[in-house]
């Protein structure tokens, strides 16, 4: 058989077990098992398969997506958000769209905390949508900023997705976590400038209102209290890495005992806090073992991949493309666009990144300038209609009338500065590359 | 008809390591074309290098290259392979170290046919040391390979990740590491590492040509001696490139301002002594029985 | 009545050996954390790194990953595409649900027994670890097999949940059907 024919199989069998409703971890084991057996020589090949399993997730490079995860949870349930809001929120005066740009802002703040995007929104939804709904704000202006701002946290350290990401390419960790800061403040700056511009041309869609004057000596005080313990945590998490105490993945662990401790500050150490802390725990082990159940099925799906002969095929195949490289890195990315539409991100990426990734470095970019574009894609995956984890999310947080069409015709404008983002790093690579270069 | 042979190395297709390979492959090719093909499907990237062995063996593939260390589990003695004082037309002296080791891997299901790599080892430190006693307390970053040397010597072992070997030198998280000649200087590792301790130890690697043991047997007399014949001419010819390579990489360093550490002659051989003496201790342990032999057989 | 008695509580029994995983589960991860923590601790303080911290920790995202799967299945935690099943008419959908927790059922199986062999080979010919630590190869993979046959368990129970679901569904159908029969507006 030819390898695009055995190509069309794999993917359509996938398409197939997918749409039927199969959870996406047995899909990829199913076909899995199918390939080896057919390609490794029957039984004998699923011994392999075992091994490969063994071998998915038992590495330590994956040791941050539960440690991210794990600070995300603890941070939203322990209640630190709300005050980090409420800071927030003191600082900005009466100014036009001042609760999308607190949104802005905290999905910012909360993304250094958070590593997972549905922790991020439900935390900005629960906050600060009741108090938009009160002073009139319109679903384009509430919803969306708050809907795409809690993506933030997948594009700012510490992220598990762009972990992930990294783990699934084989390239380094930290190096992906530096790589994704400056395009993550980039795409916050962006959203916030489309507030402020859709603000000063239309006012009425976020009505401006008195605010209670705060003394600037409770402003600091408040800042000491509740936004400076937030760089302890930063400084843990990438502080730690940079002066060498601990290496990019040691870090995650350091951060996440830093968000307990931080947890036990505010709140002491007593039975509710003992409650919070196994939620949190429960939570994030839901998380960790769903996309360590998909993982399972990496190693396999991509070595049948390239035991078939597809991956090279396809990199030599994309290598004669008559065309500028940088255009095959545009189509791999509007492929991503239409995935995203149907699919979340863990899945996506175990599909596209064993045939995109060998393509990359044939094509000879940077595969961390790649990685962060991709997470980029993977970020706006979550918010695209009409399927998207976040998107559920939001409709779970918001008002009992609101539509799933007001949540997705509110996000489109958000989804837009990220395409702008994408676009930015795709023209400057400096902008992603400069600072894993300095590591 | 011509049967075609699927093979695996452990390090991808395009590593400077396994130049070398091609060069074997593309002669088996062209000179048992009429009866077999070696198809060479890729690197890690096709099977996990520490499951390659185990493919082998259950005949997913019918050819690996890998290190010895990566199946250590299945025949610990694999480990002596770095211990050999000998060349390697040495070992091929009927009743040799090649001989033995042939049996000994048809026990595991496998044909031993020859060695692909010649690169010996040395470790590598970011500061000016003059003595074995200045080794004591420094962290090197470690494998399973001089995991137990490091320890003879005071040099407390730490474990890093191969992607984030750059940023715990760069950040000194360790101060030094081992490797063999090639590769280091493409990462980076030695941005912050120049200076090298000028004694190589496990000159002999441990990298094999190693053939599943049915599909050898059925092949025919004339073929087997052909690719014997072709691998006994490839070895020493295989070094010669390789050496030449490392003597370039020298060239490199000066440049670079690499610098070369020695020891006092009685501190050299106590380095030896525990390169050595670590690993025939750990044999000692796993295969009592086999350690004189072997010791015989390697001209130690 | 017996046989639903005794069902129900091998079933309640089942549900308490999920809870007891996932509860496994949670410790591993606060392990995970406290000893990673304190290999950094010591060998920055004490120049004593931990050297079984890394490869004890690869074993554990292993057993957490199969460790959490069966109660995971349980709780519906794992993601699936819901576009086309949304979309279904119910007796279709729930149809199949019944595909789909056979297949869950198939790759179970093949799990546990496939694990179950290549776990007590291993253990036979005494497979360690090629690193520092050699561990043996058995006590890892363990862990594959048994969160299989959990696994194996609670798509047992779903298929038979998901039939029972299903013939209740085209009762229903059926009951509507003749209820509405030959009524004008039948069909929309
Ligand atoms: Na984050
Ligand atoms: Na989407």
């Amino acid at each position: 058989m030819e390898w695009w024919m055995i190509l069309c199989l794999i993917f359509g069998g996938l398409m197939v077990l997918f749409f039927i409703g199969v959870p996406v971890a047995y899909s990829f084991m199913c076909i899995n098992i199918i390939g080896v057996y057919l390609l490794w020589g029957g039984v004998d090949g699923i011994n392999q398969l075992v091994l490969s399993i063994y071998r998915s997730v038992s590495t330590f490079s994956l040791l941050p997506v539960p440690l991210f995860i794990l600070m995300g949870e603890v941070m939203f349930r322990a209640g630190i958000a709300p005050n980090m809001m409420d800071t927030l929120d003191k600082w900005l005066g009466k100014i036009p769209g001042r609760l999308s740009l607190i949104a802005v802002g905290g999905g910012t703040l909360f993304a250094t905390l958070s590593g997972s995007a549905m922790a991020g929104c439900a935390m900005l939804g629960s906050v600060l949508l009741p108090e938009m709904r009160k002073r009139g704000y319109s679903n384009t202006m509430s919803i969306g900023p708050i809907l795409s701002c809690g993506g933030l946290a997948i594009m700012i350290p510490p992220s598990a997705l762009g972990v992930l990401l990294a783990s699934l390419s084989r390239i380094s960790v930290g190096g992906m976590l530096m790589a994704i800061i400056i395009p993550g403040i980039i795409m916050a700056t962006i959203k916030a400038g489309y507030i402020i511009l859709r603000g000063y041309l239309q006012p009425h869609l976020m009505p401006a209102y008195e605010v209670e004057k705060v003394s600037l000596q409770e402003k600091l005080i408040l800042t000491l209290k509740y936004i400076l313990p937030l760089g302890m945590i930063i400084f843990l998490v990438i502080g730690l890495m940079f002066i060498g105490v601990a290496t990019p993945t040691e870090s995650a662990a350091l951060g996440a005992l830093g968000c307990f401790v931080l947890m036990f500050i505010y709140q002491g150490f007593n039975r509710k806090v003992i409650k919070i802390a196994q939620k949190a725990i429960l939570a994030t082990s839901r998380i960790t073992v769903m996309m360590f159940m998909i993982m399972t099925g990496a190693i396999a799906f991509s070595q049948i991949l390239a035991f078939t002969g597809a991956s090279s095929s396809l990199v030599s195949l994309a290598g004669g493309l008559d065309l500028p490289p940088i255009m095959i890195v545009m189509i791999m990315q509007v492929m991503l666009l239409f995935l995203g539409m149907f699919m979340e991100p863990l899945t996506i990426m175990m599909v596209t990144l064993p045939i995109y990734m060998p393509i990359v470095k044939a094509l000879g970019y940077d595969p961390l300038w790649f990685g962060t574009i991709m997470l980029i894609n993977m970020e706006m995956a979550t918010t695209t209609p009409p399927f998207g984890l976040v998107l559920f999310v939001m409709k779970g947080v918001a008002p009992e009338d609101t539509r799933m069409q007001d949540i997705y015709k509110a996000g489109l404008p958000f989804l837009l500065c990220d395409a702008v983002t994408m676009f930015l790093i795709m023209i400057f690579p400096a902008l992603a590359l400069h600072l894993p270069s300095l590591m | 008809k011509t049967k075609t042979l699927k093979a695996v190395s452990f390090l991808p297709k395009d590593h400077p390591m396994v130049q070398m390979v091609h060069v074997w492959v593309k002669r088996v090719n062209d000179q048992c074309g009429d009866q077999i093909k070696i198809n060479w499907t890729g690197g890690p990237e096709v099977i996990g290098g520490f499951d390659q062995a185990e493919a082998l063996r259950n005949k997913v593939v019918d050819l690996i290259f890998s290190p010895t260390s990566y199946y250590a589990p299945l025949m610990p003695e694999g480990n002596a392979f770095p211990l050999s004082k000998l060349t390697m037309e040495e070992e091929r002296k009927p009743g040799g170290f090649y001989d033995f080791m042939v049996e000994r891997h048809k026990k595991i299901g496998m044909m031993y046919i020859g060695t692909w790599l010649y690169d010996p080892f040395y470790l590598r430190i970011d500061h000016e040391i003059d003595s074995l006693d200045d080794l004591q307390g420094i962290k090197m970053r470690t494998s399973a390979l001089y995991d137990r040397f490091m320890k003879k010597i005071g040099i407390v072992p730490v474990t890093v990740q191969f992607g984030e070997v750059f940023t715990a030198l760069e950040r000194g998280l360790v101060d030094g590491f081992g490797w063999a000649v090639l590769g280091p200087r493409e990462w980076g590792w030695l941005e912050k590492c120049k200076y090298m301790i000028d004694i190589p130890f496990y000159t002999r690697q441990n990298t094999l040509f190693l053939m599943n043991l049915d599909v050898w047997n059925k092949l025919e007399k004339s073929v087997q001696d052909k690719i014997m014949d072709i691998t006994i001419k490839f070895e020493p010819e295989m070094r010669d490139y390789f050496q030449k390579k490392i003597a370039e990489e020298f060239e490199t360093y000066e440049q670079l301002g690499i610098k070369r550490i020695h020891f006092s002659p009685e501190d050299e051989k106590k380095f030896l002594d525990a390169a050595y003496g670590a690993e025939w201790e750990d044999l000692e342990k796993k295969v009592p029985d086999l350690v004189p032999t072997l010791k015989k057989l390697t001209g130690n | 009545m017996v046989k639903d008695d005794f069902m129900k509580r091998i079933g309640a029994i089942f549900d308490k050996v999920l809870d007891g995983m996932i509860f496994v589960v949670g410790c591993l991860l606060i392990f995970i954390m406290l000893s990673v923590c304190a290999d950094v601790l010591f060998r920055t303080f004490f120049d004593t790194p931990q050297i079984w911290v890394t490869e004890v920790i690869e074993v554990m995202l292993l057993y957490i990953t199969f460790l959490g799967t069966a109660w995971l299945q349980r709780e519906d935690g794992h993601v699936y595409v819901e576009i086309l099943i949304s979309r279904l008419d119910r007796a279709t959908a729930s149809f199949l649900k019944i595909i789909n927790s056979l297949i869950g059922v198939f790759i179970s199986s093949v799990l546990t027994v496939f694990g179950t062999s290549i776990t007590l080979d291993y253990c036979h010919r005494g497979i360690y670890t090629p690193t520092a630590m050699e561990i043996p190869v058995c006590l890892i993979i363990l862990v594959i097999p048994l969160g299989s046959f959990l696994l194996l368990g609670q798509f047992i129970r779903q298929t038979a949940i998901n039939l029972d679901r299903f013939k209740k569904e085209l009762k229903m159908a059926r009951r509507l059907k003749n209820s509405k029969g030959g009524a004008p507006w039948n069909g929309g």
